[in-house]
């Protein structure tokens, strides 16, 4: 049975149950079954099989991110281990990568597309990891929003936090790409905050902003 | 009790009777035969206030007296005796004249001998015995023919419990059997259809189908309401194959 046929047969059997298909997530990227749910789908068809499938996946998606840090490419999904506290344990994305401004290797600048945290680090304090289903599905949808989105988060325009809807405040900055990173990167703008907390300003990716009317 | 001087007069006396063929040896392994031989135990001598036995004190001073005879000499813990070896004894010369046959040996063949070995466990002990057998890997593997079976304590009940397995297969064997021949008489063969490691089949459920889906068996449609199985971690099953599979089990 091809990987096909047993998502196909997975379907009609929970249909068949249930009344209805298995429920598939649209942040499919890696994911072994196009982003339909695995434990449901051990209980619906041969568990072995899928098993299987899911080995075989993992193993492909481990050759490609492999072959994609070999060289460093930007969208490689790395994990840092050396380093500060913060940085330690960080997972996220090569966003740009560039000649360090002292010593060897390359610097690396990193971005956690879940937690929107960002640092720079060496390239030797780093190790390839295989990215989470969906994960990369995120990535693209945040280059694609930021770039979309950006001309409208322009100076002056009021915005919240998405995390803490209750902070609102202003644009200082017109939306634009980190003037470091060589044109990669993220559309991000500069936010004052109305509220006293700590912080009372910052630079934020659009994707954890929400433009207020 | 005997008094310290008797005592010590007792001991020399029993070691010239028994050292000249036991020494070399270790001072406890000599004080022990010194007391076997006396048919004694230690505190039949006596303890000092500080509890100590007197015996070992006694055989101390017997030691230094034989020393000084030059019977006895001592290299740290081992006594060796130096004094005169003992007599070899003549061998008795026996006379074997024939007697009447009046032993039937032929009743004695008659009579079942049963060995047991012996056990260092009590096996009437039911916690004794689980630990026992919780220990013992082979357990219910036991093959009558082993003398090493034949020699362990739990030979019987590893008979037993062999049989017990025996039994069991051959009960799974035949239900398998009969299982297979109704699906075959529904016009399904069975034998050939690899059944996945993961396939939960006791966790099997009849279903009432709510579409039309392939049985993963047979291949055949299973038909919307039609009343069928879904065998977890494998798939649909028509009715009669799954009521066969549950046979099985």
């Amino acid at each position: 049975m091809t990987k096909k046929e047993l998502m196909k047969y997975a379907h009609s059997v929970h249909e068949a149950i249930n009344g209805k298909l298995i429920d598939v997530s649209s942040y499919s990227s890696d994911h072994p079954f196009e982003g339909m749910d695995i434990d449901t789908m051990m209980d619906m068809v041969n568990g072995d099989l899928v098993k299987k499938f899911v080995k075989d996946n993992d193993k492909e998606v481990k050759d490609i991110v492999s072959q994609m840090y070999a060289t460093l490419a930007i969208n490689t999904p790395i994990k840092v281990t050396k380093g500060s506290k913060d940085k330690r344990g960080m997972e996220g994305f090569i966003i740009h990568a560039q000649e360090p401004i002292q010593g060897s290797g390359k610097a690396l600048f990193i971005y956690d597309i879940i937690n929107n945290k960002s640092c720079i680090v060496r390239d030797s304090a780093t190790k390839v990891r295989i990215p989470n289903y969906g994960e990369r599905t995120r990535l693209w949808e945040t280059y694609q929003e930021c770039k979309q989105q950006h001309p409208y988060f322009t100076t002056g325009n009021e915005v919240e936090l998405k995390a803490d809807t209750s902070r609102k405040g202003f644009i200082v900055s017109d939306a634009k790409l980190d003037p470091n990173l060589n044109g990669n990167g993220f559309y991000q703008c500069q936010v004052q905050w109305n509220d006293h907390q700590s912080p009372q300003n910052g630079t934020y990716i659009l994707t954890e902003l929400n433009l207020v009317k | 009790m005997l008094s310290n001087k008797e005592a010590k007069k007792q001991i020399i006396k029993a070691m010239r009777q028994i050292f000249p063929t036991t020494l070399p040896c270790k001072v406890q392994e000599a004080r022990t035969s010194i007391l076997s031989h006396m048919g004694m135990e230690r505190d039949d001598f006596g303890l000092f206030p500080s509890g100590k036995f007197k015996f070992d004190s006694h055989c101390s001073e017997a030691v230094k007296t034989l020393k000084a005879t030059g019977e006895m000499s001592t290299n740290g813990w081992t006594w060796i005796w130096e004094g005169s070896q003992p007599q070899p004894i003549q061998p008795i010369q026996m006379v074997v004249q024939p007697i009447e046959d009046v032993l039937d040996l032929d009743s004695l063949l008659d009579v079942e001998l049963e060995y047991k070995a012996p056990s260092l466990y009590n096996l009437k002990d039911e916690e004794t015995l689980i630990r026992l057998v919780a220990i013992t890997p082979c357990f219910g593997k036991v093959v009558q023919s082993d003398n090493v079976c034949q020699g362990c304590p739990l030979f019987e009940l590893c008979l037993e419990k062999k049989g017990e397995v025996n039994q069991a297969k051959k009960e799974a064997r035949d239900a398998k059997k009969e299982a297979l021949n109704i699906a075959s008489q529904a016009g399904y063969n069975l034998k050939g259809i690899k059944i996945p490691k993961s396939a939960r089949l006791h966790e099997a459920i009849e279903i009432r189908s709510q579409c039309q889906v392939n049985c993963v068996v047979s291949g055949e449609a299973i038909l919307k309401d039609e009343l069928a199985y879904h065998i977890p971690s494998w798939g649909m099953v028509k009715k009669v194959i799954a009521e066969a599979y549950k046979a099985m089990q």
